[in-house]
């Protein structure tokens, strides 16, 4: 199963070497796999990042499927 | 901390008296409220001599407490027709705080008039100042430093706020002095500047902090604050990126505010996003810098100052909600352009929130093409010479619309919508309709809660939560980006308020005193003449279909009215 990661500012550390800068990054996923589970995979912490797919949040049960655009991104407020 | 200054325009004199006993355990936004509605006719005209200013630091200003030097500052709002508050950091509520000053009130009128009032702690003065008539509010703070010394406090208002523009906002001065941490919201620069008060001169050399009434318990308390704020991921991505972080989450999501609310993702969000922002400030050195403190005791740190390609500073701070509505709204995807926007509208004393709304009508009316900084700068002059077009413009939003005959007019209650689309962010969304402040971001923002911000469910219960927490933070004077890390210790919170002042304090209490700012806001606008009509979102969000989330807003009118009685 391929799906899009992007990972913004401080979780571009979490993405694959050599992946510039809020690039679309393709991944080959083995089986089924939720985005609790892929936040461990990745060793991000789930406390504090904002985890979109498809440009919803989403809970961390959500199961991903084929061609799901994943970001990861701070969560902070604006002001 | 119980004096109050009553600084009146009309007869020239300033009076102190004692807090009344129902004053006593309120602060910011809470006692602004408060005074504005035992004091002000809700029918009075905003610009007019019956309607107040009232300056007042939090209940927890002046202390040790790191991120307590919010300033609220309230009045009836010319934007609105309602009651208003808006905050900001800087020096000016830590200042007015140590010199045991609960709030200032600022009543009559002056016209034709320019007056600065100095507040030291033998009084407050009122002097004549004609020479600073019409001036920018970086000039205007440069002749006032150079008069009362550098490390005065100060509280100005631009050329716009003494044209009256409901646009027109309240600058206060930061750490190294610089005119720049606005109460933008609201149209209160226009009230001030209206009396003929062109600025506020606090000194307070030698003046201590504030003590607690209970050292031991205070101490153990804050040093609790301290190491949850320090512990939250959010506070250190604050200071890597600032607020700018959120052009990013907001195009993700899909309601970054586009091209005047027509779309919610920006092509040109990746040039004005805080990977740009902060790669800019480091490659170019000089003035810049990533990360930067408003206030005196800052754990966050969100503030930045943005240089120029030669390294000479051009604003600071450069934050979301003006990349949001000075860029993406605009079409602009020029951060060095959005940066010299927002320091001429930090010059003018216009709010940048209010300002690109406004713009961004008079582009889709075609006055101008999206995308054009230059023609972005030609309306900033506009606004600044006080031609007609200048003068609709600093009207805000509402009014360009109506002048122009736009439909799409992102405004709530007459104010201008923050960077946030409702239709991707449906709780901010209910927040927006039904929050007395009007479209207002600080009034209760929604974009960290654990729901699906496209679905309508849920989202007037998520509102409601943030904006009595908004509330209460409002009214200790505290920052609201320690929110994430406080929200889920009301008991320290309330501790530390028991602490300092030697009351019974819980965690209730606090929440109580947060709906009791609502409420009390909403009594103020129900005597203006609101109504639930009053509480609702422009048609086109219901109608149109924002087409990056394919969404409306769909929270059922019901569940916007079922805030009214909570």
């Amino acid at each position: 199963m391929k799906i899009y990661a992007r990972f913004y500012l401080h979780l571009q550390k979490y993405a694959p070497a050599g992946k510039a800068a809020e690039e679309e990054i393709p991944l080959e996923i083995p089986g089924v796999i939720t985005v609790a589970g892929f936040l461990r995979f990745l060793g991000i912490s789930a406390g504090d990042t904002a985890v979109l797919v498809n440009g919803r949040s989403v809970e961390g049960d959500y199961v991903l499927a084929e061609g799901d655009r994943v970001a990861f991104l701070p969560l902070l407020e604006g002001g | 901390m119980r004096t109050i200054y009553r600084l009146n325009l009309t007869t020239g004199e300033a009076t102190k008296e004692e807090a009344p006993p129902r004053y006593v355990k309120l602060g910011g936004r809470a006692l602004t409220a408060a005074v504005l509605l035992d004091e002000v006719d809700p029918a009075a005209h905003p610009l007019g001599p019956k309607n107040k200013i009232v300056i007042a630091p939090g209940l927890l200003g002046g202390t040790t407490v790191p991120n307590s030097g919010r300033l609220s500052v309230g009045g009836k709002s010319p934007l609105t027709g309602g009651i208003k508050e808006s905050n900001a950091g800087g020096t000016a509520a830590d200042r007015l705080a140590r010199l045991g000053i609960k709030a200032l009130i600022i009543e009559g009128q002056a016209p034709g008039k320019t007056y600065t009032a100095r507040v030291t702690q033998e009084g407050v003065e009122f002097i004549p100042a004609p020479q600073l008539a019409g001036k920018g509010n970086y000039e205007t703070a440069g002749l006032l430093r150079n008069r009362y010394g550098p490390r005065a406090s100060l509280i100005t208002v631009g050329p716009a706020g003494e044209r009256g523009y409901a646009a027109a906002g309240i600058a206060v001065t930061d750490l190294e002095g610089r005119p720049s941490r606005m109460c933008g919201r609201g149209g209160l620069g226009a009230v001030l500047g209206k009396k003929g008060l062109k600025a506020l001169v606090i000194e307070a050399p030698g003046a201590p902090l504030r003590s607690p009434a209970r050292k031991d318990h205070f101490q153990e308390t804050l040093q609790k604050y301290r190491e949850i704020i320090l512990a939250n991921p959010a506070t250190a991505s604050y200071a890597d990126y600032g607020t700018a972080a959120m052009v990013d989450v907001m195009n993700e999501i899909g309601g970054l505010p586009t091209r005047n609310f027509s779309r919610g993702r920006f092509a040109g969000a990746g040039r004005i996003n805080a990977a740009r922002l902060r790669e800019n400030i480091l490659s170019r050195g000089g003035a810049g810098k990533p990360t930067h403190p408003c206030m005196a005791n800052c754990l966050v740190k969100c503030s930045n100052v943005y240089p120029d390609e030669t390294g000479k500073e051009l604003v600071s701070p450069l934050e979301y909600e003006t990349i949001g509505l000075l860029g993406a709204n605009l079409g602009i995807a020029d951060l060095d352009a959005i940066a010299a926007l927002n320091h001429r509208c930090n010059d003018l004393g216009i709010d940048t929130i209010e300002t690109g709304g406004a713009l961004g009508v008079a582009m889709e009316a075609g006055l101008a093409p999206f995308g054009d900084a230059d023609a972005a700068f030609f309306l900033l002059d506009e606004i600044a010479g006080g031609t007609v077009l200048g003068r609709v413009l600093g009207q805000g939003a509402m009014v360009t619309g109506r002048v122009f005959g736009v439909t799409r007019v992102a405004a709530v209650k007459g104010q201008g919508l923050p960077a946030y689309d409702p239709r991707a962010l449906k709780g901010v969304g209910v927040t927006y309709a039904t929050s007395p402040q009007g479209a207002d971001h600080t009034a209760g923002q929604t974009v960290r809660a654990k729901v699906d911000h496209r679905r309508p469910e849920g989202q007037a219960d998520v509102s409601w939560n943030a904006q009595v927490n908004f509330a209460v933070f409002d009214a200790l004077g505290l920052c609201m980006f320690v929110i994430p890390s406080l929200v889920a210790h009301p008991e320290v919170l309330a501790d530390l308020v028991a602490y300092f002042h030697g009351w019974d304090f819980t965690a209730e209490d606090l929440r109580e005193l947060g709906r009791q700012v609502i409420r009390t806001e909403r009594e103020f606008n129900a005597q203006a003449g609101f109504t639930r009509a009053h509480n609702r979102l422009p048609e086109f969000f219901r109608e149109e279909i924002l087409p990056d989330t394919q969404t409306v807003f769909d929270v059922p009118e019901e569940e916007l009215d079922s805030l009214e009685v909570r």
